[in-house]
C-alpha cells in the first residue's frame, strides 16, 4: 500500500504542519482572530500595503504614466532618469522607463495572480478529491501528477507560446501548467492530515457528506498552508514570465512587460544601467513584498508558534 | 571516450572529497594544452564566436563557416578586402571562350596526415552536396541551395531528382589534379560563388571510414592553414597550425583558441576588455554603442563592408488587400527607415535590394522614400488616411528588433494605419512565412540576408525570380500551390508542375523580373551583364513584394596586438590564415 | 518496506513512459521540423520546400523509411532502454547519449556544489534565526534570504560577471577548464536553494525546539551546543534532506541561463536547443533523462525518508 503519511511529510510543504484547527467557534471568528495575528506582523502589514498600492498602480495606470508607454522617439533615445521630464528616463527607443513600468505592471500581476489563481484551483481540485477519496482515484490522479512534475515545464512553455501565440494567455497557462503541481501535493497532503482529526469525524458523525465535508471542514483549515504556498507563487510567477521573455517566449511586443524590460534592461547594463536598476528594483521589491506577506500568513496561522 | 572514469572522478568531486585542477575538464582533448584561458603564448589568439554543432561544410551552420575560414581550403579563396578571387587550393584556372568552361588545375598540397589532396576528394564532396537524399557521412542540409547560384549545368536538376545520372552533372575531374565545371550560362559571380563553404573539398577515405564521426578531433583532417586539436562541444575549439598545408610558411599562428558563445546569453565585453579575447564578433546594439561611446574602446570596432539586407517580405493571406501593388508601394515609401535605421547602432538606411557596395551600385536600383506619394496611392487604392486599412502584422522571429518597432511607429504616424508586431518562436516564424494566413492576418515577415557582393548572387540569387513569383500568385493559386507541394509526385514531376503554376499566374510585374533577370545572367560582357542586372534589380524592387530596410555589416572588437585581420561581408567574414600577434 | 520500493519503482517507470509519450505527442503538435529551423536560423531560406521535406525524411529514414509517428516513438523508446539512442540531428557527429554521458558530470557538479554552498551558509543561518526567534537578528537574517531569493539566477549570474569579472578581473569569464570556472557559476545558483533552505531550517529548528524530549534535555540543564547538535540539530535535518534531494535533480538538469552565460558544456544548453531545433532524439532523450532523475530522486528520498525517520517506520509497522 501506498503510505500516505510518508508522502505528506515528504511532498514539499514548507511550512510545519500546524494548521489551526477549527475550535468550536464559527469559521467568522477563526478568520478574524488570524487576521488580528496577522496585522501584528508590521513587516506583513506594510508589504500587504504596498501590493493593494501596487495593484491600484496597475489599474489607474493611465491616470499615473506620464508618457504613451509605446509612444517612441529615437532622437531622444536612453536620455538618463530625470531629464526632459522622463522621471526614470527612456529606453533605446526613447520611450519613457516609468511609463512602460507602470504599464508593465498590469502584465507582471495580471500573469502572476491569474495564472497562480488558476494553478491553486487546479491543484485543490486534484489534491482534495485525490486526498479525500482515496483509493483508485486517488492512485490515478497522483500518478497524473508525477508525470506532470516529472516533464520539464519549459517544453510546455514553448509548445503553449508556439501553438497559441505569444499572448498574455499562452504564458499565463504555460505558467499554471508548471506550477500546480507542487500545490496539489500539498493540499493532499493537508487533507490527508485532517481527515484522521477528531473534529472532522464527528462532522462525519452528524451525517455530513463527503463534498460538504471537504468544503466546509477540511478546505477552510487547509487554507493556511495553501495561501503560505499562493503568495510565494504570484512572485515566482512574475519571475517565470521575465525568464520566459528572456527566451523570446514572452508576452508579445511591445506590450511593455517587466521580463523585456529586463532582458533589455541587462544588456544595456554597461551603456544605460537605469534600463536594468528599475525594473530589477521594482520587481524585487514586489517579491521581497509577496514574501514577507506569505510569512505572515503563516505565523498567522500558527497557533502553536503564538503559544510560546 | 573515459565516460565512466570522468563520472567517478566528477563523483568524488561533487562529494567534495577534493578539488583537482586539470584533467577532469576537458572532454575530449587528446592531451593537455590549456583551453582557452586567454592568449597566453605569443603566437595564439584567443577568438570568440558563435556555437558550431557540427563542422560539416555541407551542413549549413556556423561551423560551415569555421571550416571555410581556416580548416578545409576550396579551390579559391578571396582576396583580402572580398571584393575578387585569389587561388588557393587550384594553382590556376582557364576559362572557355563562351565564358562557360572553367578548368581548375589543383596545387601538389597535402592534407594534415600527409596524403595527397586529389581531384576525387572534390568530386566526393560535390556529389555528396548534389546528392538529393545524402546518406551514410551525414546529411547535407540545404547548403546545396548555394549551387544553384553557380549555375552549374544539371546540378540543380540532379539535386531536384529530374537528372539521375551523375555522369550528365557538368563537373568532372579528367584528372587527378584537373577538376573542370561547366555552367549552363556563363556567370559572373561563378569564381566568387567557388569561395563558399560548401565548395570545398572533404578527405573522402576518413568520410567513409568515420562516416558522420569524420568531424571529431581524433578522426578530422584538414588542408587548409589549421586542423582541430580538441573540441568542448557548446564551449571552445583548439585549433593548431598544420604543418602539411601547402602555405604553411605563411602561417604566422601557431594555435587558435576558439570560444563559443550562444547569443542568448547576457551580451557582454567583458572577457574582450579583461584580455581573455582577441576576436569577438560583436552583432548587439548595446555592445556596439559602447564602442561609440568610450573612449578607450574606440578603434577596437572593426568592420567589414556593409554586405547584407534588412527586408520585409510580403506574407501570403486568405486576404487579398495587399495583392493591391498601390497599398505595398505606399507601405514602402513611407516607413521612415531613416529612424528605423537609427534605433539600431551602425545600420544605414537603404531603398535597395542590393548592397551599396556592390560594383556599379547607384541610385537607379532604388525606389526613395515618398510620404505624400504614398499617401496618395493608398488614398487612390481606397484607403485616404489609411482608414478601412485592415491591421498591417509585421511577423518576426524571437524578439523584435528595434527596427520593427520602429517601423510599426512610422507607419501608424505617417499613414494612419494600424499596425501589430507577431513576434513569434522560430518554428511558427518558419510555418507562417510560408504559410496561405487567415484573413485576418496580412503584412510582412522580417529578415535579413548576407552574401557576397555581386550582382548575380543579389539578383540571380537571392530573391530570384524562381523564389518570388509564389509571391504574387492569388490566394487560389497559391492554395493550390501548397495543395501540390503535399501530394506525392515524383521531384522530378513536382517541381514541373509547381513551375508551371508560379510561372503562369505570377503577376505581369514578376514576369517582367524574371524575363529581365534570365537575360541579364545570359548575358556574356561583365560590363553588359551588370547594366543588365541593375535594370532587373529596379524591376524587383517595382514589384514592392520584398521591401529593403537597411543595410548592416559585421562588427568585430579587435585587441590592438592583432594582425593581419581583414573582416570581409561574406558569412565566413575573415581568413585565419592571415592572423598574427605584434 | 520491500514491498514498498517495489511498488515505488513500479509507479516511476510508468510515469517515465507518461512523460515519453506526452514529450513526443507535443513535439508532434509543434510547428516546423528540424530541417525546417535549420533552413531557416542559418539563411538557407530560398531552398524550396520540397527539398527541405528530403532532407527531413533522410533524418528521419533512420527510424525506417517514411514510418508512421508512433513507430518513430518505438523505435526511439527501445533505443532509450538499450541507452543506444542514436546520433543528434543538431549535433551529427556525437550521440544522444554519448551528450548525456558528456553534460550529465557537469551539470551535476555544479548542481551538487550549488547545494552544498547553499546548505553551508543556509544551515548556520536557519539554527541562529529560529534561537532568536523574532529577535532583530531573525528579523534580519530572514530579511536578507528573502531579498537572495528575489533575484533571479540570470540576474545574479550577470552581476557577478560583471563585478567579479568586469570590474575587479577577479576569475576569467567562463569556460569549463579548472575549478576556478565554478566559482561564479555556484554562487549564482545557489543564491535560491539558499533562501528556501534557511526558511526550511528555520522552521524545522523551531519545531523541534518544542519537542518534549529537547526540553527535557534543556531541562536537565545539559550544554547548549550539545543538545543543539545532538538533538536539534540532527532530528531537524530530516525534513531538510528530503527539500534538498529535489533542488540537487532540478538543478541537475542544467540551467540553460547560467550554462550559456558562462559557458559551461552542461545539459540545458542541450534540453533547450533541442527543443528550439525540434531535435527529437535529443530532446526526447534529455527529458527522460531529466525525468528519470527526478522520480528516482523522490523514490530515494521516500525510501530513505522511511528508513531515517524512526517515527515513520513506527507508524508502519501494523500496516
Amino acid at each position: 500500500m501506498t503510505t500516505p503519511e510518508m508522502e505528506a511529510t515528504i511532498d514539499d510543504n514548507p511550512v510545519p504542519e500546524s494548521v489551526a484547527e477549527a475550535p468550536g467557534g464559527g469559521q467568522q471568528g477563526q478568520w478574524r482572530l488570524i487576521w488580528r495575528r496577522f496585522t501584528m506582523n508590521k513587516l506583513a502589514l506594510v508589504s500587504l500595503v504596498f501590493i493593494v498600492l501596487l495593484i491600484l498602480a496597475a489599474i489607474l495606470a493611465p491616470l499615473i504614466a506620464t508618457h504613451d508607454p509605446l509612444y517612441l522617439d529615437v532622437s531622444k533615445s536612453l536620455l538618463r532618469p530625470g531629464h526632459e521630464n522622463h522621471l526614470l528616463g527612456t529606453d533605446v527607443l526613447g520611450r519613457d522607463v516609468f511609463s512602460r513600468l507602470i504599464f508593465g505592471l498590469r502584465t507582471a500581476l495580471i500573469v502572476g495572480f491569474v495564472a497562480e489563481l488558476a494553478a491553486l484551483a487546479f491543484a485543490i481540485l486534484i489534491g482534495l478529491v485525490a486526498g479525500y477519496v482515496g483509493g483508485r482515484p486517488e492512485q490515478l490522479l497522483m500518478g497524473f501528477t508525477d508525470v506532470m512534475y516529472a516533464f520539464p515545464g519549459y517544453l510546455f512553455a514553448v509548445i503553449l507560446v508556439t501553438v497559441m501565440g505569444r499572448s498574455v494567455l499562452a504564458v499565463i497557462l504555460a505558467i499554471a501548467i508548471a506550477s500546480w503541481v507542487g500545490q496539489a501535493r500539498l493540499v493532499r497532503a493537508q487533507t490527508l492530515t485532517l481527515k484522521g482529526r477528531d473534529f472532522i469525524e464527528a462532522a462525519q458523525a452528524m451525517g455530513a457528506k463527503g463534498p460538504r465535508v471537504a468544503l466546509r471542514y477540511i478546505l477552510p483549515n487547509a487554507m493556511g498552508p495553501i495561501l503560505v504556498a499562493t503568495s510565494f507563487g504570484i512572485p515566482g510567477a512574475i519571475a517565470t514570465e521575465a525568464g520566459l521573455s528572456l527566451l523570446g517566449l514572452g508576452v508579445q511586443p511591445p506590450t511593455p512587460s517587466w521580463g523585456s524590460m529586463l532582458t533589455e534592461g541587462i544588456a544595456y547594463t554597461q551603456v544605460a544601467p537605469h534600463l536594468m536598476l528599475a525594473p530589477a528594483i521594482l520587481f524585487a521589491l514586489t517579491l521581497l513584498a509577496f514574501n514577507w506577506v506569505g510569512d505572515g500568513i503563516r505565523e498567522a496561522f500558527d497557533t502553536t508558534g503564538r503559544a510560546q | 571516450m573515459s565516460t565512466r572514469r570522468q563520472v567517478l572522478q566528477w563523483g568524488g568531486l561533487a562529494g567534495g572529497v577534493s578539488l583537482v585542477a586539470g584533467c577532469g575538464f576537458s572532454g575530449n582533448k587528446p592531451n593537455g594544452t590549456g583551453g582557452d584561458d586567454g592568449g597566453g603564448g605569443s603566437s595564439t589568439l584567443t577568438i570568440e564566436g558563435p556555437v558550431l554543432p557540427t563542422l560539416d561544410p555541407q551542413v549549413i551552420s556556423n561551423g560551415m563557416w569555421m571550416v571555410n575560414r581556416g580548416l578545409i581550403e576550396g579551390m579559391l579563396m578571396q582576396t583580402d578586402d572580398g571584393t575578387d578571387v585569389q587561388p588557393a587550393s587550384a594553382e590556376s584556372w582557364d576559362v572557355s571562350d563562351d565564358g562557360r568552361v572553367y578548368t581548375f588545375h589543383l596545387r601538389e598540397a597535402n592534407w594534415s596526415d600527409g596524403s595527397p589532396v586529389t581531384a576525387d576528394d572534390f568530386m566526393f564532396a560535390y556529389e555528396r552536396l548534389l546528392e538529393p537524399k545524402s546518406s551514410g557521412a551525414g546529411v547535407t542540409l540545404g547548403a546545396n541551395s548555394y549551387v544553384s547560384s553557380l549555375g552549374i549545368k544539371n546540378a540543380l536538376q540532379f539535386q531536384q531528382g529530374i537528372v539521375e545520372d551523375w555522369a550528365e552533372v557538368g563537373v568532372k575531374a579528367p584528372d587527378e589534379k584537373t577538376i573542370e565545371i561547366t555552367l549552363e550560362t556563363p556567370n559572373q559571380g561563378f569564381l566568387m560563388g567557388m569561395t563558399h563553404a560548401s565548395m570545398c573539398p572533404l578527405p573522402k577515405k576518413v568520410l567513409e571510414e568515420h562516416e558522420a564521426e569524420w568531424e571529431l578531433p581524433e578522426n578530422i583532417i584538414t588542408n587548409g592553414p589549421f586542423t582541430v586539436e580538441a573540441t568542448q562541444t557548446n564551449v571552445s575549439m583548439t585549433l593548431v597550425k598544420n604543418p602539411e598545408y601547402w602555405d604553411a610558411d605563411n602561417v604566422d599562428l601557431d594555435q587558435i583558441n576558439y570560444r563559443m558563445n550562444d547569443g542568448t546569453a547576457t551580451p557582454t565585453l567583458v572577457p574582450f576588455e579583461n584580455g581573455e579575447v582577441d576576436i569577438m564578433s560583436v552583432g548587439d546594439a548595446a555592445m556596439l554603442l559602447r564602442f561609440q561611446n568610450e573612449p578607450e574602446l574606440q578603434g577596437k570596432l572593426h568592420s567589414a563592408k556593409p554586405g547584407s539586407i534588412y527586408y520585409l517580405a510580403l506574407l501570403h493571406s486568405k486576404n487579398e488587400t495587399l495583392s493591391d501593388i498601390r497599398i505595398r508601394q505606399a507601405l514602402s515609401l513611407a516607413m521612415g527607415r531613416d529612424t528605423a535605421a537609427k534605433s539600431v547602432p551602425l545600420v544605414e538606411p537603404t531603398t535597395s535590394l542590393v548592397p551599396q557596395s556592390v560594383a556599379g551600385w547607384d541610385e537607379s536600383v532604388t525606389n526613395p522614400e515618398d510620404i505624400d506619394k504614398a499617401k496618395q496611392l493608398l488614398a487612390d487604392a481606397g484607403y485616404p488616411d489609411g482608414k478601412g486599412l485592415p491591421t498591417i502584422t509585421i511577423l518576426n522571429g524571437g524578439n523584435p528588433s528595434p527596427m520593427i518597432t520602429t517601423i510599426m511607429s512610422n507607419w501608424e504616424t505617417n499613414l494612419g494605419i494600424k499596425v501589430a508586431n507577431d513576434a513569434v518562436e522560430s518554428g511558427v516564424y518558419v510555418q507562417k512565412r510560408s504559410a496561405l494566413n487567415d484573413a485576418n492576418y496580412i503584412g510582412f515577415y522580417f529578415g535579413s540576408f548576407a552574401a557576397e557582393l555581386n550582382w548575380s548572387k543579389w539578383v540571380g540569387s537571392l530573391w530570384s525570380p524562381t523564389f518570388t513569383k509564389p509571391f504574387s500568385l492569388s490566394a487560389k493559386d497559391y492554395q493550390e500551390y501548397l495543395d501540390l507541394q503535399k501530394s506525392d509526385l515524383k521531384p522530378a514531376e513536382l517541381t514541373k508542375q509547381l513551375n508551371e503554376i508560379a510561372d503562369e499566374r505570377c503577376s505581369d510585374e514578376v514576369k517582367q523580373f524574371a524575363e529581365l533577370t534570365d537575360k541579364a545572367s545570359k548575358t556574356v560582357d561583365p560590363d553588359e551583364a551588370t547594366e543588365a542586372f541593375k535594370i532587373a534589380a529596379k524591376a524587383r524592387e517595382d514589384c514592392f513584394i520584398f521591401l529593403p530596410i537597411a543595410q548592416g555589416s559585421y562588427h568585430f572588437a579587435v585587441n590592438e596586438r592583432v594582425t593581419g585581420f581583414h573582416p570581409r561581408p561574406t558569412g565566413d567574414q575573415y581568413y585565419y590564415k592571415t592572423l598574427g600577434v605584434k | 518496506m520491500v514491498r514498498f520500493t517495489v511498488h515505488r519503482l513500479v509507479r516511476a517507470i510508468i510515469t517515465l513512459v507518461m512523460v515519453s509519450l506526452l514529450t513526443f505527442v507535443l513535439l508532434q503538435l509543434a510547428p516546423g521540423n528540424f530541417a525546417d529551423l535549420s533552413a531557416i536560423t542559418s539563411g538557407a531560406t530560398m531552398t524550396a520546400q520540397g527539398q527541405r521535406d528530403e532532407v527531413m525524411s533522410s533524418f528521419t529514414a533512420r527510424y525506417g523509411d517514411q514510418v508512421p509517428a508512433w513507430q518513430q516513438y518505438l523505435i526511439f523508446m527501445k533505443g532509450a532502454v538499450t541507452w543506444d539512442m542514436g546520433p543528434s540531428y543538431k549535433y551529427p557527429s556525437l550521440t544522444v547519449e554519448g551528450i548525456i554521458a558528456g553534460a550529465f558530470p557537469v551539470s551535476a557538479t555544479i548542481a551538487v556544489l550549488a547545494v552544498a554552498l547553499a546548505l553551508l551558509v543556509a544551515v548556520p543561518i536557519g539554527v541562529l534565526a529560529a534561537r532568536r526567534r523574532n529577535g532583530w537578528l531573525d528579523n534580519l537574517l530572514m530579511f536578507l534570504v528573502t531579498i537572495g531569493n528575489s533575484v533571479p539566477n540570470y540576474l545574479m549570474g550577470a552581476f557577478l560577471l560583471i563585478i567579479l569579472v568586469g570590474r575587479l578581473n577577479l576569475l576569467p569569464s567562463g569556460g569549463w577548464d579548472g575549478p576556478l570556472n565554478m566559482v561564479m557559476p555556484v554562487i549564482a545558483l545557489a543564491i535560491g536553494p539558499m533562501a528556501v533552505l534557511a526558511r526550511y531550517v528555520r522552521s524545522a529548528v523551531i519545531e523541534t525546539l518544542r519537542e518534549e524530549y529537547v526540553t527535557t534535555a534543556i531541562a536537565k540543564g545539559g550544554p547548549g551546543r550539545t543538545i543543539m547538535v545532538r538533538h536539534v540539530l540532527r532530528n531537524s535535518l530530516i525534513p531538510v534532506v528530503t527539500v534538498v534531494g529535489p533542488i540537487v535533480a532540478s538543478l541537475m538538469a542544467g540551467t540553460v541561463f547560467i550554462e550559456t552565460m558562462f559557458r559551461i558544456p552542461g545539459l540545458g544548453q542541450y534540453f533547450t536547443g533541442a527543443a528550439t531545433s525540434r531535435d527529437m532524439p535529443l530532446l526526447m532523450g534529455t527529458t527522460l533523462f531529466f525525468a528519470a532523475l527526478l522520480v528516482i530522486t523522490n523514490v530515494v528520498v521516500d525510501v530513505s525518508y522511511g528508513i531515517l525517520d524512526p517515527r515513520t517506520r513506527m507508524e508502519r509497522r501494523p500496516a
